[in-house]
């Protein structure tokens, strides 16, 4: 768990130095089903600045996909079980030609397809980011996409919420972040370590109080 | 027009059902080609190792839905 951030902030515009912290960075290669990412690398966002850091990846935590996948592998299985019950073609009228039965298999799996496709879009595009300067918040949907961002001097408060036997056992919830009156609070949903979370980012913040005292 | 579909289904009943099913494909192609096109402009916004392939996939789906709406069209 990360400790204390031992990051001054570079004036000049140099590269980032690294924060002090126990927790390994993660590597680009694990961040494909990663839910929690601690100071990654190989990850970039289009606004970020040449001196800004990544501190925290955070997407919904993996166990929340559980209901899709299930969904995904029923359909991928249904067709195989159907199939071998008995003929299914014999269930069409006579006048359907004999490709008809491909054409159904086809559609059923490129919709299967499309929708185990579709929810991981939907997963891994809702990303929140927090690095040493701001806070990103990504809600991604098909059809149109929300991109928030905040100043770290500007959040007020910080808590996690979590609550019931998954999210305990799981250790994921909720992260609610509040920002000056006039602009809008940051909620991460159901993302792993919800206290570490807050930690991280009550530390960020503190650093940037110390800063704007010193 | 009650004639026209009682000619239609006399001389192939299937076309009945091939023309809707046209429409409903090329429907999925616009829903394919949005994905695809959501999926770039993601990427560019959260920049990621593994964004290229999930790139490469959606292109894929996207192609796949193409030639399902031809085949459906030339063959079925």
């Amino acid at each position: 768990m990360p400790d204390i951030f031992t990051l001054k902030k570079d004036k000049n515009k140099t590269p980032a130095p690294k924060l002090s912290s126990k927790k390994k960075e993660t590597s680009s290669t694990s961040q494909l089903f990663s839910a929690y990412s601690f100071m990654p690398t190989g990850v970039r966002f289009d606004t970020q600045e040449v001196d800004e850091t990544i501190v925290l990846l955070l997407r919904r935590h993996w166990i929340t996909n559980l209901s899709w996948l299930i969904t995904g592998f029923i359909l991928l299985i249904l067709p195989l079980f159907l199939f071998s019950l008995g003929n299914i073609t014999s269930i069409f009228p006579s006048f359907f030609p004999p490709t008809f039965t491909s054409f159904i298999i086809l559609i059923w799996y490129l919709l299967t397809f499309t929708f185990i496709l579709t929810e991981f879009l939907l997963w891994y595009f809702n990303v929140s980011i927090v690095t040493q300067e701001r806070i990103i918040d990504v809600d991604f949907a098909l059809l149109y996409k929300v991109i928030s961002e905040t100043r770290i001097s500007r959040v007020e408060d910080v808590s996690a919420r979590t609550g019931g036997f998954i999210r305990s056992f799981f250790d994921y919830g909720d992260v609610f972040v509040q920002t000056a009156a006039t602009e809008e609070n940051f909620e991460f949903l159901a993302v792993p370590h919800p206290n570490q979370v807050v930690k991280i980012i009550n530390e960020l913040v503190g650093r940037e109080e110390e800063e704007g005292h010193g | 027009m009650d004639n026209f579909l009682t000619g239609l289904i006399n001389f192939s009943p299937f076309l009945l059902i091939k023309i809707p099913i046209l429409v409903l494909l090329f429907l999925y192609i616009i829903y394919a080609l949005i994905i695809l096109r959501q999926t770039m402009i993601m990427s560019k916004i959260v920049e990621v190792d593994v964004t290229p392939t999930l790139q490469f996939i959606t292109l894929i789906h996207f192609l796949a839905s193409i030639a399902i709406f031809f085949w459906v069209l030339f063959f079925l």
